[in-house]
């Protein structure tokens, strides 16, 4: 039943500098490598499905095939003049950007707006609701 | 065969003869990897048909599950073990279930296995618990069968590198001979 703690302790080696390296990297990054790796998914995905070549990409973003080689494996830093080169040449969106400027609205809630609305919990008389986005904006009736 | 510290001393992991890296640290490297993980649901595509999935499983949808599990696990792993509490562990036991199988009668350092975030999960690690919260890392992969041996990136070597860690374990007396 025995398990030699000290036996291990003498015989177990340091995790290397170089993999300690890379986990925090992997942390410290994460935001924008996951943004990487979904637009280089959605690229396999439309290359895939249209049938275009890495190379046919590679021409009609004028770039050579071992950048766009090097966009595919997502862990690519790109600019947005790199993304809006990407999205030309596919003919699809890779990013999309909200705009709170356009749909952001305060609207007044009748608690009879309520039933219909399922995150809405209060129970006051009326409440100040923030709606962003204009598929948000159906649920509702402005009041008067 | 070496065994490396990755969250002394609570987590460990082998690192094999033929290899450059621990079992823990070039698993998630690869899980990490998005060439090597798109190339493999390309290469097993078929598997991704299965209705056990619940959905039309493409080969990208599949890769970005392997990325987010491979992020939440190797996160967990490092928040349960880096912000310890004095004169506490961490609870490791609650994440590692049984492995089971041919060793379901195996009480005594059992192996076990550790899922990925998402459920069902694509991903497994495969440990031996040498002490309450102590686990050794043996190995690990993308599970896209319904058992170890219906799977492409398992069933080659799981269960192979546990008999063989078993047996170096013993013979390097960290686990008592009678146990095994």
């Amino acid at each position: 039943m025995a398990f030699n703690t000290e036996k291990l302790a003498k015989i177990a080696k340091p995790r290397s500098e170089e993999a300690k390296a890379k986990a925090q990297f992997r942390r410290d990054n994460r935001e924008w490598i996951r943004m990487s790796q979904d637009i280089a998914l959605s690229l396999h995905y439309y290359l895939r499905k249209s049938g275009m070549s890495q190379k046919d990409l590679a021409g009609k973003m004028m770039v050579s095939a071992a950048y766009v080689g090097k966009l595919l494996k997502g862990n690519e830093n790109l600019t947005l003049e790199t993304i809006c080169k990407l999205q030309n040449a596919i003919g699809e969106e890779l990013l999309s950007l909200t705009h709170p400027y356009i749909f952001r609205q305060v609207l007044e809630l009748s608690s009879n707006r309520h039933a219909f609305v399922n995150d809405v919990t209060s129970d006051k008389y009326t409440q100040t609701q923030v709606i962003t986005g204009a598929f948000e904006m159906g649920k509702y009736e402005l009041t008067a | 065969m070496e065994v490396i510290e990755i969250y002394k001393p609570y987590l460990y992991s082998v690192q094999y003869d033929n290899e450059d890296e621990n079992e823990f640290d070039r698993l998630f490297q690869q899980w990490n990897d998005l060439e090597f993980v798109t190339r493999f649901m390309m290469e097993n595509i078929d598997y991704l048909s299965d209705p056990k999935w619940g959905k039309t499983f493409e080969p990208e949808d599949a890769s970005r599950q392997v990325l987010n599990e491979a992020e939440g696990l190797e996160n967990l792993f490092y928040e349960l073990c880096e912000n310890v509490e004095d004169n506490k562990t961490p609870d490791l036991d609650s994440h590692f279930k049984f492995l089971e199988g041919k060793y379901k009668y195996e009480i005594v350092h059992p192996p076990m296995k550790s899922y990925g975030i998402e459920r069902p999960s694509l991903l497994r690690l495969y440990a031996i618990k040498l002490d309450s919260n102590t686990y050794l890392i043996t190995g690990g992969g993308i599970k896209l069968g319904d058992t170890i041996q219906n799977s492409p990136d398992l069933k080659d070597h799981v269960l192979q590198n546990i008999d063989k860690v078993k047996t170096w374990l013993k013979q390097n007396g960290i686990t008592d001979s009678n146990d095994l």
